[in-house]
């Protein structure tokens, strides 16, 4: 789970601009910000640009590396394609979809959605074994 | 995928044309990428390489350039700002106008380093660019709105930027608005307005990858925590804004006022940063990716919006003998909403006063009367009436009514809320300054001279070298992306913590004694081969790291040095003179104290050290073995 250290975050507001799912919550009386655990996907983004590295999360924590489609799985139903928040899986209706790397930020969001599970999450520890950040 | 070897960089910049409806890659090298870095410094040479002579600003042959900075998402603090730059409306020469909204961040993201735009639409247009190009779109039922209005409407997700009714109208120092924040100065407004373009919104998602990703995250760590923790940074700009600066500038005569013939004002309390503070504000706020939150949020007609910054208040508070706060917000806010620069818009009307008061043009404004200055903006705005006269900027004025040595401007834009005759430094910086009467592009010595340290503010000695070793310290700095109030952390707390200490004093004493080493430094290529130590200025190490450009403090301030020179180089082609750099004759022959000799600006003495330090010729101009030097191509 990634959270935010209060005591370190400065109130820039850098995570909810890269957030992709709008799960950063603004408290305006102590200038601070907060992640709804109900919308955050547990991408890391927030994590990787946090200005203050003030997001932090557990040691065992996973993060999505690359995602690829399983071609034999794939049904065409679109779903992955049209919650991808930047566009980056591209495919027919009832054709393969495929994801293009250059556009896909690792957010995870296509992964819940299929129905399938044909979506694979290549997955890489936030913390290597001496402890030091990967992300 | 990226087509540079560089980190930090998308390697990618467009070329949209407007006549043509055509977008076309223009080549930009890794080599001119470690040469140019971004920001300012990107635009003078993508300028200087495709103009080279004079030109109308609102002819379709003008091109504005909006560039990004190395720095902008790599999460380094204060690190949202771009720069739009073209050939100024206001006064013909190169302008660079550096905002903080979002809109920057937002290219990048696209995956473009810069977007250079040319020609002009046939119709209203707004543009839409995302990774996957350019999309020219209607934008009739925008034309006419205010900022705000304009950016709802806009029905495209992403950061939008675009002008208001002012620029529309071509008002010469008409603003860009991404958000809240402004590019204000220069007129780069009304070019947009000329070219049929109300707006841009960009959508991106994929920042590039830096160079070195954790070497960059603890440079930015520590950087983020030495700013909270500097008194200036950390305690003055989040409590008091800018602002903070009203009474400072008033105990040391620096503070504009009844257009520029004191620099004290009686009232000046009813309009400083604590007054602000402890009766209108609501809460402060800031850009994204900034830990300083200098920005203000005050009530203007029930309505949270943006507060005015120090020249504002200085320009329409003290400058106009106004010590009505809340008609300062007002204003301040119909400006933005409007879309024109706060700085002219209340100069030239402190100009308009005068002229009324001395009987050579009778507009009915007068100093102290505010009831009709809401109008007048706005009949600026859309140029009704004396608002068309003023639209053009005091220059213009003063050529048609006379008056030009109480016109406060320098090139033909006028000058922000410090008086030089408090800080003669600074004055002659708002004549040098590249874009004209600019308080940051000339160096804003008044900082040492007064606001933050205390050097000598009258003497002439060494102030050519300050001036030159803080132009081109804010000129590398603003092209990483950064802030300029990040540069305030050069001067360290313990400096600023104790004013009147031993050590305070003696480095007070000494800045103005430098002069001759900073010289003699300046022509050593190796002799500043190093990171300022304290996180003074970790902007080196935050390039290096974030790009893996060979960055230190000398090639910093080089690349400072090479920035300047260029915009130099593209105001001589566009017919700048010396004579053009000028201040209006109150300030270089009247004293600001009658009792006090030298309180005016020497300024023939201090341009003629200005040209020689710089390595100019006598005509202002860098001599060729000082661009060889810089690698500038002539």
């Amino acid at each position: 789970m990634f959270f935010v250290n209060k005591e370190k975050c400065v109130d820039c507001g850098y995570c909810a601009y890269v957030c992709p799912f709008g799960s950063l919550i603004h408290h305006v009386e102590d200038k601070k910000w907060e992640i709804d655990p109900a919308k955050c996907k547990q991408c890391g983004i927030c994590f990787s640009s946090c200005i203050a590295s003030a997001i932090e999360c557990d040691k065992d924590q996973q993060v999505v590396e690359k995602v690829t489609i399983n071609e034999e799985a794939c049904i065409g139903c679109t779903l992955c394609g049209r919650k991808c928040p930047t566009g980056a899986i591209s495919g027919m209706l009832k054709g393969k979809h495929v994801v293009i790397e250059e556009k896909c930020i690792h957010c995870g969001a296509c992964i819940d959605v299929c129905r399938k599970n044909a979506i694979v999450a290549h997955k890489k520890p936030v913390y290597n074994e001496k402890g030091k950040r990967n992300v | 995928m990226s087509k540079t070897k560089l980190g930090a960089y998308t390697g990618k910049i467009i070329k949209i044309d407007l006549t043509n409806k055509t977008v076309d890659e223009y080549p930009f090298s890794d080599e001119e990428r470690e040469l140019y870095i971004g920001g300012k410094i990107m635009a003078a040479k993508i300028i200087y390489d495709n103009i080279k002579s004079k030109i109308d600003p609102f002819s379709p042959e003008n091109m504005i350039v909006i560039t990004t900075g190395p720095l902008n998402t790599m999460g380094s603090p204060c690190s949202s700002r771009f720069n739009v730059s073209t050939i100024s409306p206001l006064t013909g020469f190169y302008t660079s106008s550096n905002c903080g909204g979002n809109f920057g961040m937002a290219i990048k993201r696209a995956g473009y380093d810069a977007v250079i735009i040319v020609g002009k639409a046939e119709q209203k247009t707004y543009l839409k660019i995302t990774d996957d190009g350019v999309e020219f779109k209607d934008a009739t039922e925008l034309w006419g709105l205010t900022t705000t209005e304009a950016q709802q409407k806009i029905p495209d997700k992403g950061d939008k930027f675009v002008i208001g009714p002012a620029g529309e109208n071509l008002v010469r120092y008409a603003c860009v608005v991404s958000g809240e924040r402004a590019a204000g100065r220069g007129g780069v407004g009304a070019v947009f307005g000329s070219k049929n373009v109300k707006g841009l919104v960009a959508e991106g998602h994929k920042a590039p990858e830096p160079y070195d990703k954790e070497g960059l995250r603890k440079v930015n760590e520590k950087w983020t925590r030495v700013l909270k923790k500097h008194p200036t940074t950390g305690v003055q700009l989040p409590e008091l804004g800018t602002a903070a600066l009203v009474a400072s500038m008033h105990a040391r005569n620096l503070l504009a006022t009844n257009n520029y013939r004191s620099g004290k004002y009686e009232h000046f309390e009813d309009i400083s940063g604590e007054t602000l503070r402890d009766d209108y504000l609501v809460r402060n706020t800031g850009c994204t990716t900034c830990p300083i939150r200098c920005q203000r949020v005050v009530k203007v007609e029930g309505k949270e919006v943006k507060g005015p910054e120090v020249e504002t208040i200085g320009l329409f508070g003290s400058n106009i003998l106004n010590n009505d706060m809340q008609s300062i917000l007002d204003w301040n806010y119909y400006m933005d909403e409007l879309g024109m620069d706060t700085i002219s818009c209340g100069n030239t009307i402190s100009f308009a006063m005068e002229l009324n008061e001395k009987g050579m043009w009778d507009n009915g404004l007068s100093f102290g009367k505010i009831d009709n200055i809401k109008e007048t903006i706005e009949d600026i705005a859309y140029r009704r009436g004396i608002g068309d006269e003023l639209a053009e900027g005091s220059k213009r004025l003063a050529l048609k009514y006379g008056g030009m040595e109480f016109a406060m401007q320098a090139k033909g834009m006028e000058l922000a809320a410090y008086e030089p005759r408090g800080a003669v430094g600074h004055g002659l910086g708002y004549a040098i300054s590249n874009r004209g009467g600019c308080h940051l592009n000339g160096g804003y010595l008044v900082v040492l001279e007064g606001l933050m340290m205390s050097v000598d503010p009258y003497t002439t000695f060494g102030k050519a070298a300050l001036c030159i070793m803080f132009q081109d310290l804010m000129e590398a700095c603003s092209a990483g992306g950064n802030c300029l109030f990040t540069t305030y952390a050069f001067l360290p707390s313990f400096l600023l913590a104790k004013p009147q200490g031993a050590v305070t004093t003696v480095v007070n004493k000494v800045f103005t004694k430098v002069g001759l080493v900073l010289k003699f430094l300046f022509r050593i290529p190796t002799a500043l081969a190093f990171h300022l130590p304290g996180y003074m200025l970790p902007h080196t190490m935050a390039i290096r790291k974030a790009t893996g450009i060979h960055m230190n403090f000398g090639r910093f301030l080089r690349l400072g040095e090479r920035g300047y020179n260029l915009e130099r180089l593209i105001d001589v082609n566009l017919g700048l003179k010396p004579e053009d750099d000028d201040l209006p004759g109150r300030l270089k022959d009247e004293l600001q104290i009658p009792t006090e000799p030298k309180s005016k600006v020497p300024l023939e003495k201090l341009i003629k050290k200005y040209y020689r330090t710089r390595f100019w010729d006598k005509e202002g101009r860098p001599t060729k073995a000082l661009l060889k030097r810089l690698k500038i191509k002539e």
